[in-house]
């Protein structure tokens, strides 16, 4: 895929407060690409800076091989769906997708058949006589959608689109917004701190921290082979220990945690001395049968539906959670029961020291 | 049937009392208007005759006109004036904002007669000749306050995202303003500018201090006129006054239930 959106070394203060630290990102065309992390992270300021409502300090911005870093946000070809959804009080549904091709000065009928045609696409074709105080909203979110849509701007920003969905909704419109986004080929990009979201609907995942990137790659790659403990803790659970590592024996890695030897797949780069390791709950098996074990004794099991989380101690005081289908419920542990947490050398996460955070 | 007991007896009581209170004094004033008998005491029979001498009292045809004048040029700067003001305030921050913001209120805050002799004492300082055109510029500066409070108030309800919105769809400052914010502070404008017509057409303080020749405006020709009494002439132009001022109200109701679908939207 082409290369579309281009982000050099941007880097932007609030007063003292460094925001956003030599930022790159190369989005290519057609993707759904999101900027995942939690709040004051930078992820708002950086969509800020692409809709142009706010230039960065340093760095450039590159559309399609034009530098548009200073581009006020009325020339560039790129359009927002903002959180509050931010629909003109005053006009009606139909007024509001049409605000933009009006504003770009286009033939009436042009117009009534682009926003007819956006409204059908988000589902709503009859509302277009409708005050936005008139809705839901999931509608006002689907209205927000037709009104940047019907625009065909390069690339679609949105801030945390689903956030103000309540559950069921949010994993409708999320179906519904992968839909639309495959079915206009257009680059989305989307700013959210709700890793499930990003995970469901992204191709590529951006993971902030502190105004910086700690990875940037696809769902898969983020949640086996995170890059740093942050994205890692950010994505999903993860029980982590401290670790030393002992050096390379062929294509496995051998450290040893809590007086346990562990192994794992080695990495290119040998890493030596401290480290940490993550291991996922759904990774471990209770049954002992894997080549990494761990004795533990049974703090608590936690039923949540679809599974049981057990909690177990270790003779250090380290607490490893696994998880469990609620398949074979008569296999369960009981508190205070002795076992074996075990796991593949290939689910071991060797990861480098937390140098922030003590762990 | 409706059932009445003693304290819904004497809410209504109270109701009416405090209507009575405030409109009984009117009232009496609006009957009187068309009284024949030049007293004020006494009904001796219905004419029309005070409202008819008005149109032939050239001093105080003047006056309205002037009053008139005065009222809609001070109305229409301070409007233009006053909303600029509050869009600034509203935009952009600056070294002493927060005092700027304090100073505006002050013509409403402080006793209008320290502003009457304060515009009076400087307008002799610049030597400003006193007139109709003197008048109107003390209108302004204090009409600029209250349409400055008044549609600071509405911006102050207004999400931010609007104005990012528009411009993220294109539309350049200039539509910006004219296609979002304008129709958005809309009614507090209209409800500034009706506000601020109210007051110049009330005002006799300032007027009085600061009119010269040939700037003498309504109030102050009713009030040259009741050193001689209170006729019946004065009646009837402050019962034309009353409709006058009733049907503002009426015509800023009727406007405000045009924008009434202007609501704030989203959290």
């Amino acid at each position: 895929m082409k290369s579309l959106l281009r982000l050099d070394a941007i880097s932007t203060s609030y007063g003292n407060t460094r925001v956003l630290n030599d930022i790159d990102i190369d989005v290519k065309e057609g993707e759904f690409f999101f900027l995942l992390g939690p709040s004051g992270c930078g992820k708002t300021t950086l969509l800020r800076i692409l809709s142009g409502l706010m230039h960065p300090d340093e760095g450039t911005v590159w559309l399609g091989g034009k530098d548009i870093t200073r581009l006020p946000a009325h020339q560039r070809d790129i359009n927002t769906v903002f959180q509050n959804y931010a629909l003109f009080p005053h006009l009606n549904v139909y007024d509001n997708v049409a605000f933009g091709l009006r504003m770009k000065k286009r033939s009436e009928p042009e117009i009534r058949s682009k926003v007819e045609e956006a409204l059908r696409l988000v589902s709503l074709p009859d509302f277009g006589k409708r005050m936005p105080t008139q809705m839901s909203g999931g509608q006002m979110q689907r209205v927000a959608l037709a009104r940047a849509i019907v625009n065909e701007p390069a690339v679609l920003l949105l801030d945390e689109p689903l956030g103000a969905l309540d559950v069921k909704l949010r994993k409708q419109m999320q179906f519904e917004l992968k839909q639309l986004q495959r079915k206009l080929g257009t680059t989305f990009i989307c700013v959210t701190h709700d890793q499930d979201e990003a995970m469901t609907l992204g191709d590529r995942i951006a993971v902030m921290n502190h105004g910086r990137f700690e990875q940037i790659a696809d769902a898969h790659t983020l949640y086996n082979q995170p890059a740093s403990h942050f994205v890692c803790d950010f994505l999903g659970d993860c029980n982590f220990l401290q670790a030393v590592v002992n050096g390379r024996v062929d294509d496995k890695l051998s450290l040893t945690a809590e007086g346990n030897p562990i192994s794992a797949s080695a990495p290119q780069t040998t890493p030596s001395g401290a480290c940490i390791i993550g291991v996922r709950p759904e990774k471990i098996s209770l049954d002992g049968s894997r080549e990494n074990r761990v004795e533990a004794s049974v703090e608590q099991v936690v039923f949540t539906g679809s599974h049981y989380t057990v909690i177990a101690k270790t003779s250090r005081g380290t607490s490893l959670s696994c998880r469990m289908f609620n398949d074979r419920p008569s296999a369960l542990p009981e508190t205070g029961q002795a076992i074996t947490l075990s796991w593949h050398h290939t689910d071991t996460i060797v990861l480098p020291p937390n140098l922030s955070q003590s762990q | 049937m409706k059932r009445y007991n003693a304290a819904g007896i004497l809410q209504t009581l109270h109701a009416w009392g405090v209507y009575a209170f405030i409109y009984a004094p009117i009232l009496v004033l609006i009957v009187f208007s068309f009284n024949q008998e030049r007293i004020n005491a006494v009904w001796s029979g219905f004419t029309l005759d005070w409202y008819l001498k008005l149109v032939s009292d050239t001093d105080l045809m003047d006056s309205v006109l002037n009053s008139v004048i005065v009222g809609l040029s001070s109305t229409a700067i301070a409007t233009i004036l006053g909303t600029m003001a509050a869009l600034a305030m509203h935009r952009y921050y600056f070294w002493g904002k927060k005092i700027m913001d304090a100073v505006l209120y002050l013509p409403i805050v402080i006793p209008e007669i320290v502003m009457a002799v304060s515009l009076l004492t400087f307008y002799v300082f610049i030597q400003l000749t006193l007139g109709l055109v003197s008048v109107i510029i003390a209108h302004v500066t204090f009409n600029i306050a209250f349409v400055f409070v008044i549609v600071q108030a509405r911006l102050a309800g207004m999400d931010a995202h609007l104005e990012h919105a528009a411009a993220d769809l294109g539309a350049t400052p200039w539509q910006v303003f004219r296609h979002v914010t304008l129709p958005y502070i809309a009614p507090g404008v209209l409800s500034g500018a009706l506000l601020a017509f109210t007051i110049s057409w009330d005002d006799f303080m300032i007027a009085f201090f600061t009119a010269g020749v040939g700037g003498t405006t309504l109030p102050m020709q009713v009030y040259s006129m009741i050193k001689f009494g209170v006729s019946p002439e004065i009646n009837a132009i402050s019962t034309i006054t009353i409709l006058f001022t009733m049907l503002l109200i009426l015509l800023a109701v009727r406007l405000e239930g045009i924008f009434k679908t202007v609501k704030t939207i989203g959290t």
